[in-house]
């Protein structure tokens, strides 16, 4: 799952490939994996299963759970509450992170950070940013609104 | 929760409002506390201002910025603010702190154990220290520092205010204050106690002089000054400045209801009231005018002498007031690039002087200097010049003199490198003359006088390796008219004069318009530059000035008897600025020895000493009053060992084995204090008041103020 | 013996008009020395041959010797300094100090007293400009 919450995970792509074998699907071009309020889209998108677990893939059977996804090119991950790109992005189920590295770009709310590796942990809703051997640079707007709120836009869902 | 995803618009609708700029090693954000830490060598800039720390936690619900761990806090002017943990707004402005010190460009210093910032104007230091003195390296205690039991800095009204203070020498507790304040020296003028002058004297005793600062307006303010004496009755100063939008106006003044008292303090009479008053202003009329006013006053001649009363010789119009006399003026100047005009009237008040010798004193009613100057570019330059003085006595000569005087020079090179200067110079002087022993009866003397000549000079260079050299023969002839003084004008303006270097190929090397220096003369010398490399130089010139026939009317000391003068010889000596030593020599036409001799020398080299000295030796032949002259100006203080320094005066007339004024001294001296302790001694005797001696005592802090009762540069 | 003179090629001031100006410097004696300078650098200086202007900041002084027994003024000492910079029209600068003393033999009149004033500070302005203008020769030659 791709957001703290869970939920169905609708993934569309222009085209895919299945490899039953290693239990993986390519999805390649204009990726957009959405679950609940997050989304995750790319330019290419490996998933691995795990083949086992409970998990129902439409128009796949056996393969099980999603083990780790990896998505290269114009990575974009967007929550409600940030907004994160970087050139690439991998998900690791088991220890529920989503990764972003190179040049990685964090915006949340009015805030802007720029780093070379992000780390989120969806469950814990804590991200991490990280510098590699450089520093990482926040750019906040020191109003006293919380993040999040956005300016008077119309709800979405 | 209702929540919903928000595209980054690409314009930016928001105010455009400062940003902070975060820089870390590496961040993370908290997502239910809706919190971003940033770890390792963090830097929060906003606006200006920017903040360094190991650890910040900046808290977005509500805006509150914690940080941890060696806090420096740069304030857009300068001032560093550090701290162990500090907790502020998003703008680092308001704000918690621990462990907190402050320092700011001009060097002072603060710390506390918590300071509060509660707005932009109010900074509460908690246990603090105060002190203006760099701390180097193994310097544990400052000079002087202030410890406070709380401190509040009020960055509006510019004041740090203490509650609990102690004012500390190197560590050690001089004195308690329950509450103490001074100004932050970076504010602008405020309402308070300048710091006291004390010391102590035979005439008047011990004496203490606290000192009220009141800033009336920002064009006007008072400084209120009562001096409490040991031995004779208090006396109330004022200084008073007043700024116009044309000009300013100073006024120093003071009154007490004593007698006279001599110089061990004795009264002499009965009291009375007694004063000084001396003021000065100047304004603009237009861009090229402007006119002012001085005016000195005193109620007896030895109140000044009497109460040191400084400021006595300062320069308070266009001229300065002779030693011992009063000089009020008031005049007008105009200047532009090629005229210059100014018009004044002088009246005296010789404070040595009684009765008929004051009345003897001309009153100047007016005096007038003006110039008009065109430039014929290769033809040459004319100067059309005008001018009067009408002196006035109560008893004796009144001498009304106006001139008006033309000279026009120009400079050509002749091939090979001599440069000629053909010069010529006419003036008309008309002279109305009362109570003075005139040839016939009518007291109005005119007169026109003028000289024509050429000036030749071929100067000469030779570089060398390590020193470069210049050598410039000069020679100037002149035909005047033939014997000018023989009307019998008082002599008013030109009597001290003699030729020196600085007149020597004048076509008249007379000075003032009274005398003038006719018939035909000559004056010949050669100047010589050397330069080394390394910034020492020595230059000089030589010269003598024939006459065709001596002129009864210049006397010996003037240089211009006979028909040969005397040898003139003026030499410096420069090695950069440290030292410098310049002398002019008079030497005997025929003996060649020393008829006159003025010297100045000057050190100037930082740490080791400062030194000003004044020597002069004048024969006795070449004296107006026949009695040789020797005397001595010497000022200075020399480093003894680092930071320790010995002052040093000495005024002394070797001709009458008299000491004027004799001043030694101990001081301290580092760059955020000076400590002076200096004994005086006064050698003068005017009536009743003889020698005085006196022990000053003066300290002053860098940035606080200065403590003593005399302020030094 | 190696010296050679000055100007041995000549003015460098043909033109006829003043290629250096100075600025203007207040007061009497700022008046006196300018007029001073304009004169003395009417024939140009050596190896300059660009538009040239002379900045000059003037401080003058008068030291009292108080030697006689009642305090009052035994010789006195006109002191004249100037810091003064020369600035091509090229951009190059020239820079120096110099300073003159005057010695004023003490007077009983007070009106003597302002005469010597104004007669030396007339005479200290001959002398340091004469000074200035030697010095600039002497950096100008040296640079050539």
């Amino acid at each position: 799952q791709i957001s703290g919450e869970g939920g169905p995970i609708r993934v569309n792509a222009d085209t895919s490939e299945v490899m039953e074998r290693q239990r993986q699907v390519v999805l390649i071009d204009n990726v957009d994996i959405m679950q609940g309020n997050a989304r995750l889209r790319a330019d290419k998108v490996t998933i691995y299963y795990g083949g086992t677990g409970a998990t129902q893939t439409a128009g796949m059977s056996g393969f099980g759970d999603i083990e780790s996804m990896v998505a290269e090119g114009e990575v974009f991950y967007v929550t409600p509450d940030l907004k994160a790109t970087g050139d690439v992005g991998t998900y690791d189920a088991k220890a529920d992170t989503i990764t972003l590295t190179g040049e990685v770009v964090l915006v949340r709310g009015e805030d802007v950070a720029t780093g070379r590796r992000l780390v989120m942990r969806l469950e814990e809703g804590r991200t991490t940013l990280d510098g590699g051997d450089g520093q990482v640079q926040f750019n906040i707007s020191p109003n006293e609104r919380p993040a999040g709120e956005a300016p008077a836009e119309d709800a979405s869902n | 929760q209702d929540t919903e995803t928000k595209e980054v618009s690409e314009q930016d609708d928001a105010v455009v409002e400062e940003r902070v700029i975060l820089d870390a090693d590496n961040a993370y954000v908290l997502e239910n506390e809706n919190l971003v830490v940033a770890e390792g060598n963090v830097r929060a800039e906003y606006g200006e201002r920017v903040l360094t720390a190991d650890k910040l936690t900046y808290n977005r619900e509500t805006g509150r910025v914690r940080a941890q761990g060696d806090i420096v806090i740069t304030e857009p002017d300068g001032t560093e603010r550090f701290a162990e943990e500090i907790e502020t707004d998003s703008r680092l402005v308001d704000g918690f702190a621990t462990g907190f010190s402050l320092r700011t460009p001009e060097g002072e210093t603060a710390a506390a154990n918590t300071a509060e910032r509660r707005n932009e104007t109010i900074t509460e230091l908690d246990r603090a220290v105060f002190t203006a003195c760099e701390l180097c390296e193994g310097q544990s205690t400052p000079t002087w520092s202030i410890r406070a039991r709380k401190a509040v800095l009020n960055e509006e009204t510019g004041m740090f205010t203490y509650r609990d203070a102690v004012f500390e020498i190197a560590g050690v507790p001089v004195v308690y204050f329950p509450y103490f304040s001074h100004p932050d020296p970076q504010s602008e003028r405020r309402s308070g106690f300048l710091v006291p002058r004390f010391g102590a004297s035979t005439k008047y005793g011990a004496f203490l002089q606290p000192r009220y600062y009141w800033a009336i307006s920002p064009y006007q303010d008072l400084v209120v000054a009562p001096a409490f004496y040991t031995k004779i009755d208090p006396r109330l100063e004022f200084d008073y400045r007043k700024r116009f939008y044309s000009g300013d106006v100073n006024m120093n003044f003071s009154f007490t209801n004593e007698a006279r008292f001599d110089d061990d303090g004795e009264r002499l009479n009965n009291k009375a009231f007694r004063g000084h008053f001396f003021a000065d202003g100047r304004f603009r009329i237009s861009e090229d005018w402007d006119w002012g006013f001085a005016v000195e006053e005193a109620s007896d001649d030895l109140y000044t002498d009497r109460y040191d009363v400084d400021g006595e010789n300062d320069r308070r119009g266009i001229y300065y007031s002779q030693p011992k006399t009063l000089l009020s003026q008031l005049y007008t100047q105009g200047q532009a690039k090629n005229w210059y005009v100014d018009a004044s009237i002088q009246t005296f008040d010789n404070l040595q002087a009684q009765g008929i010798a004051e009345d003897r004193i001309a009153d100047v009613l007016p005096l007038i200097n003006s110039q008009y100057d065109v430039d014929f570019g290769k033809y040459g330059y004319l100067s059309l010049t005008g001018s009067a003085a009408f002196l006035e006595r109560v008893e004796g000569v009144d001498s009304r003199r106006a001139s008006a005087g033309a000279d026009w020079s120009t400079q050509r090179i002749i091939p090979g490198g001599l440069i000629v200067e053909p010069f010529a110079e006419a003036r008309f002087d008309y002279y109305n003359i009362n109570d003075f022993p005139t040839v016939d009866e009518s007291n109005t003397i005119t007169r026109g006088v003028g000289s024509t000549g050429v000036k030749l000079s071929m100067p000469f260079y030779r570089p060398g390796r390590n020193v470069d050299l210049l050598v410039e023969p000069i020679v100037m002839g002149a035909v005047s008219t033939g014997t000018p003084n023989d009307e019998p004008i008082p002599i008013e303006d030109g009597a001290f004069f003699e030729l020196d270097t600085s007149s020597l190929f004048d076509a008249n090397a007379q000075a003032g318009y009274d005398l003038y220096e006719g018939d035909k003369k000559l004056g010949a010398g050669i100047s010589a530059t050397a330069r080394w490399k390394n910034g020492f130089e020595i230059s000089g010139l030589v010269g003598r000035r024939w006459r065709s026939e001596a002129d009864p009317a210049f006397d010996v000391p003037s240089n211009l008897d006979g028909t040969v003068s005397d040898w003139l010889v003026s030499a410096s000596v420069e090695f950069n600025d440290y030292f410098s030593i310049d002398t002019k020599l008079r030497l005997d036409d025929d003996s060649l020895d020393i008829n006159r001799l003025d010297t100045a020398l000057n050190v100037n080299i930082e740490d080791i000493a400062r030194t000003k000295a004044i020597y002069y030796r004048i024969d006795e032949s070449i004296t107006r009053s026949g009695v040789r002259q020797e005397g001595l100006f010497l000022l200075g203080e020399v480093f003894v060992r680092d930071n320790i320094l010995i002052l040093f005066e000495l005024q002394r007339e070797f001709e009458q084995n008299l000491n004027i004024r004799q001043g030694i001294g101990i001081g301290y001296e580092d760059d955020c204090s000076r400590f002076e302790l200096v004994y005086e001694r006064q050698g003068t005797t005017n009536r009743e008041l003889g020698p005085s001696e006196s022990i000053v005592f003066r300290f002053g802090f860098k940035t606080i103020g200065e403590l003593g009762s005399r302020n030094f540069d | 013996c190696g010296f050679r003179p000055l100007y041995a090629d000549g003015s460098f001031n043909e033109v006829g008009e003043g290629l250096i100006t100075v600025d203007e410097i207040n007061d009497r004696s700022g008046y006196l020395l300018r007029r001073e300078l304009l004169k003395e650098l009417a024939i140009g200086l050596p190896g300059l041959n660009e538009r040239a202007n002379l900045k000059v900041a003037l401080e003058e002084d008068l030291e009292r010797i108080t030697l006689l027994t009642d305090g009052s003024v035994s010789r006195s000492f006109l002191e004249g300094r100037a810091e003064f910079t020369l600035t091509t029209e090229s951009g190059e600068a020239f820079n120096g100090d110099a300073q003159v003393q005057i010695p004023i033999s003490a007077t009983q009149s007070p009106f003597g007293d302002v005469a010597a004033q104004t007669e030396s500070s007339a005479r200290a302005m001959r002398e340091l400009a004469g000074e200035i203008v030697d010095d600039l020769r002497l950096q100008l030659e040296s640079a050539r």
